[in-house]
C-alpha cells in the first residue's frame, strides 16, 4: 500500500471515527454548578452544541422546588438564527419541581440551524438552602424533516445557602486592620488599667 | 347555423343568432392512448349573450338560454348538465352564464343552444314557447334585430380535446391543456371543486344541527377521469381503496365488549386487519352502518345512492366506493367525540397505507373528512344490542332519543398543519397546538385536533408539524 493510499485511509477512518463521535447533539445546563444564597434570582441557561439541522426541540427541565422555584423561561437565540419562531415557554410545577414541556419550532419549510448554542433560559427563585440537580429530561429534538435528532442531555446543579446566619464578609487586609485595632485598643486598656494600679498602690 | 367564427389558429368562438340558434356534433379525444376510452371528461360550457331584450308582459316571465339538444351520442350514460340556463328578465349589453357536462372520450354528442322564453299569458296560464328555435324571437319583438350569443366549450383535463362536425372548435381561447403523460394518482384521487350529491365528497355538506335528519353522515370516492376503482388502485399502487375512520376524540369510556378491540382511542374503526369486527362493530357505539353489501343492500335512510354492485365491503360498484355512518353514542354528556374519515390506499396485505397499528394511526388518507358528533340519542327500536345480527338491521339514529348533531369540519385533501379545519394553515392552527400542548388523551386540555399524529399526546411533532406548514413569511406570537 503507498504511503498515499495509507493517507487516504486514515483520512478516510478519522473522518468516520469524528462523524459516529460527532452523531449525537448535547444538550446542556449552563452554568453546570453555580452557587447562590436564598432570596436570589438564579439563571440557568439551557444550550446545545454539535447539532445538525435542528427544527424544533422540546423538554422538560427538573429541579428540587424546596430549593429552587421556577418563576419563567424566555427563548435563547440558537434557534432564531434560522427564521421566525414560535417558542412555548412550558408550564411551571413548583410543587412537583417540573419547567414541563418548553418547546421550541422554526416557522415555514425552512432549514434546520446547525452549531451550538443557547435555547431558553430558566429564570428560579432561590427559595431554600440546599443543592438542587437542574435536570433535561423528556427531549426531543426534530430536524426539518421532523425526523427525531439523537441526543445525550447533562444536567447541573444549583447550591443555595441560607442568608439569614451568614457571617460577614472579610477580606485579609481589612482583617490584619482589625486585629491592628483591637491589639491597639488591648493594649491601650491594659495601659491605663496598669498605670491605675500604679496611682492606687501610691 | 350563423357561426361567425373562424378555426385558422384553431382557437375560436362562434357566434350565433339568436333567432337561429347554435348546435354542433362533438366527437370527444384523448391524445394519449394511456386514457381509455370511457374515461370521464368535464366541458367547461360558457356562453355569453349579447344584445337588447326586454320584455313587454308582467308577471311570471322570463326568457332563458337553454341548452338546446344535447344527447347521448355513443356515451354510455346519459348526460347531465348542470346549470342548464340563465333567466334573464332583460339584457342590455352582455351577460354570461356558464354550466358543466359531464362527458366521456369517445362520445359523440350534440350540443345546442337557443332563446327561449316562458311568458304568462293574460288568463293566468304559462305558454311555453320552448318549440321552435326563434320562437323567442317572436315573441320579443323588443329584441330586434337579433342579439347574439357566444358558445366557448373547454375541456378541464389535460389530454383531452374534442373534434366537431362543423370542423370549428369553440375553446375559449385557451388552447387545450398540454397531454404531458397519463393522469397522475393525485389527479386521479383528487377531489373536485365542485362537489355533487352523488359525487365525490361526503354527504350532506353540510352540518346536521340539532333535530335535523338524517343523523347519518357518508363519504363517497369516484376516481376521476373515468377509471373504475381497480384502475385508479392500480395507478396509485394500491391493492384497492377503502374508507378508514380514525376516532380522534371519545367523550365516554369504550364498552367493555370492545375494550381489548378499541383500546383507546385515537383508534383506527375499522381495524387495518378488516372491515367487520367479529360482530363487535356493531357494539362499539358509534358504526352499525358500514355499507356491506356483501351483507345486504344499503339503509333506506343512508343518502347515498343505492345503485350497482361490485366487490364486497363497501365498494358499491366498479366506480364507486362508498361509506355511510349512523353515529350514535348515548353516553355522551357533555363534549363531543371526534372523527376522521379519510379515504386510503389498501395494500395486498389488506392494510391501510400509512397505519401501522389501529392506535398508532398514522394513516397518509388521499381524502378526509374531519367530524365531530354530539348526538346523545339510540338508533331507532332500541339498544345497540339487538343490532349485532347484522349490520343493515340496525335502524337509523333516533333523533328523538336524543340531542345534538354533527359538524362537518372539513372535507377534502387533507391540508397537512390545517388543524382547526378552515382550510389554510394559518397562526390559528399553531394556536390550537400551543393551547393543547403537552396534553395527554384523556387529561383535561388535550384536544384532539392539535393531535396531528394521532399518536395521543401533543408534542413538538405536532406543533413542528403546523409550523412547517405554515406559508412562507409567517410570523407567529
Amino acid at each position: 500500500m503507498s504511503k498515499i493510499i495509507q493517507l487516504a485511509v486514515c483520512v478516510a477512518a478519522f473522518t468516520l471515527v469524528g462523524s459516529l463521535a460527532n452523531a449525537q447533539a448535547v444538550l446542556s445546563v449552563d452554568p453546570t454548578t453555580q452557587t447562590t444564597s436564598t432570596g436570589n434570582i438564579v439563571t440557568v441557561d439551557v444550550n446545545i452544541s454539535n447539532v445538525s439541522d435542528l427544527y424544533g426541540y422540546q423538554f422538560d427541565l427538573a429541579f428540587n422546588p424546596s430549593v429552587l422555584q421556577a418563576i419563567s423561561s424566555s427563548e435563547g437565540p440558537f434557534l432564531a438564527t434560522g427564521g421566525s419562531t414560535f417558542f412555548i415557554p412550558g408550564t411551571n410545577d413548583n410543587l412537583g419541581g417540573t419547567v414541563f414541556a418548553t418547546a421550541d419550532t422554526l416557522l415555514t419549510a425552512v432549514s434546520g440551524v446547525s452549531g451550538s448554542g443557547e435555547l431558553a433560559v430558566f429564570t428560579f427563585d432561590a427559595v431554600g438552602p440546599g443543592t438542587s440537580a437542574v435536570t433535561i429530561q423528556n427531549e426531543t429534538l426534530l430536524d426539518s424533516a421532523l425526523n427525531f435528532i439523537s441526543d445525550t442531555a447533562t444536567g447541573g446543579s444549583v447550591s443555595v445557602k441560607s442568608s439569614t446566619i451568614a457571617a460577614p464578609e472579610i477580606d485579609p487586609a481589612s482583617a490584619t486592620s482589625a486585629l491592628t485595632l483591637l491589639l491597639g485598643g488591648l493594649a491601650v486598656v491594659c495601659g491605663r488599667r496598669e498605670r491605675l494600679a500604679r496611682s492606687h498602690a501610691r | 347555423m350563423v357561426a361567425s367564427a373562424g378555426a385558422n389558429a384553431g382557437i375560436a368562438t362562434t357566434q350565433a343568432l339568436e333567432s337561429q340558434g347554435w348546435f354542433d356534433t362533438f366527437t370527444i379525444t384523448s391524445s394519449t392512448p394511456s386514457i381509455p376510452k370511457g374515461t370521464a371528461v368535464t366541458l367547461n360550457i360558457t356562453v355569453t349573450y349579447s344584445g337588447k331584450i326586454f320584455l313587454t308582459t308582467s308577471g311570471l316571465s322570463n326568457v332563458y338560454m337553454q341548452f338546446l339538444d344535447y344527447n347521448s351520442g355513443t356515451s354510455p350514460v346519459p348526460l347531465q348538465i348542470a346549470a342548464p340556463g340563465i333567466s334573464l328578465s332583460s339584457l342590455d349589453g352582455t351577460t354570461t352564464t356558464s354550466a358543466t357536462l359531464q362527458v366521456h372520450t369517445g362520445d359523440v354528442v350534440q350540443l345546442g343552444a337557443r332563446m327561449n322564453t316562458q311568458v304568462l299569458a293574460a288568463v293566468g296560464g304559462f305558454l311555453n314557447s320552448e318549440a321552435s328555435i326563434g320562437a323567442a324571437d317572436s315573441l320579443l319583438p323588443l329584441s330586434n334585430p337579433d342579439f347574439t350569443f357566444t358558445v366557448n366549450i373547454d375541456p378541464i383535463q389535460p389530454c383531452i380535446s374534442y373534434t366537431t362536425a362543423s370542423q370549428t372548435t369553440y375553446f375559449s381561447g385557451l388552447s387545450p391543456l398540454p397531454c404531458s403523460g397519463p393522469p397522475t394518482c393525485a389527479q386521479i384521487v383528487a377531489k373536485p371543486a365542485v362537489e355533487t350529491a352523488t359525487g365525490f365528497g361526503e354527504t350532506p355538506t353540510t352540518d346536521i344541527p340539532e333535530g335535523a335528519l338524517p343523523i347519518e353522515i357518508g363519504a363517497q370516492f369516484k376516481p376521476n377521469f373515468g377509471y373504475t376503482l381497480k384502475q385508479a388502485a392500480a395507478i396509485c399502487g394500491f391493492d384497492h381503496f377503502n374508507f378508514q375512520q380514525v376516532v380522534t376524540g371519545y367523550s365516554g369510556a369504550l364498552p367493555a365488549t370492545c375494550a381489548s378491540q378499541h383500546p383507546t382511542v385515537p383508534t383506527l374503526d375499522p381495524p387495518p386487519s378488516g372491515w367487520e369486527y367479529q360482530g363487535c362493530d356493531n357494539s362499539y357505539p358509534y358504526y352499525y352502518g358500514q355499507l356491506d353489501l356483501a351483507s345486504g343492500p344499503i339503509p333506506s335512510s343512508c343518502p347515498l345512492p343505492a345503485t350497482g354492485s361490485g366487490d364486497p365491503s363497501v365498494v358499491q360498484s366498479d366506480s364507486a366506493l362508498t361509506f355511510c355512518d349512523g353515529p350514535v353514542n348515548p353516553g355522551i354528556t357533555s363534549g363531543v367525540d371526534s372523527f376522521w374519515t379519510a379515504l386510503v390506499g389498501v395494500n395486498a396485505a389488506g392494510q391501510p397505507v400509512g397505519a401501522p397499528t389501529p392506535n398508532n394511526a398514522t394513516l397518509t388518507p388521499l381524502w378526509v373528512m374531519t367530524w365531530t358528533d354530539s348526538f346523545n340519542g339510540m338508533a331507532a327500536g332500541g339498544i345497540m344490542g339487538p343490532f349485532l345480527s347484522g349490520i343493515f338491521s340496525a335502524p337509523p339514529p333516533d333523533p328523538t332519543t336524543g340531542t345534538g348533531g354533527i359538524v362537518i369540519l372539513n372535507s377534502g385533501a387533507p391540508l397537512v398543519g390545517d388543524v382547526n379545519g378552515d382550510g389554510v394553515v394559518n397562526c390559528a392552527d399553531l394556536a390550537v397546538v400551543k393551547a393543547s400542548f403537552g396534553k395527554k388523551l384523556g387529561q383535561a386540555g388535550f384536544d384532539p385536533r392539535a393531535d396531528v399524529n394521532f399518536d395521543g399526546v401533543v408534542n413538538i411533532i405536532d406543533l413542528s408539524t403546523v409550523a412547517r406548514a405554515l406559508p412562507a413569511g409567517s410570523v407567529c406570537d
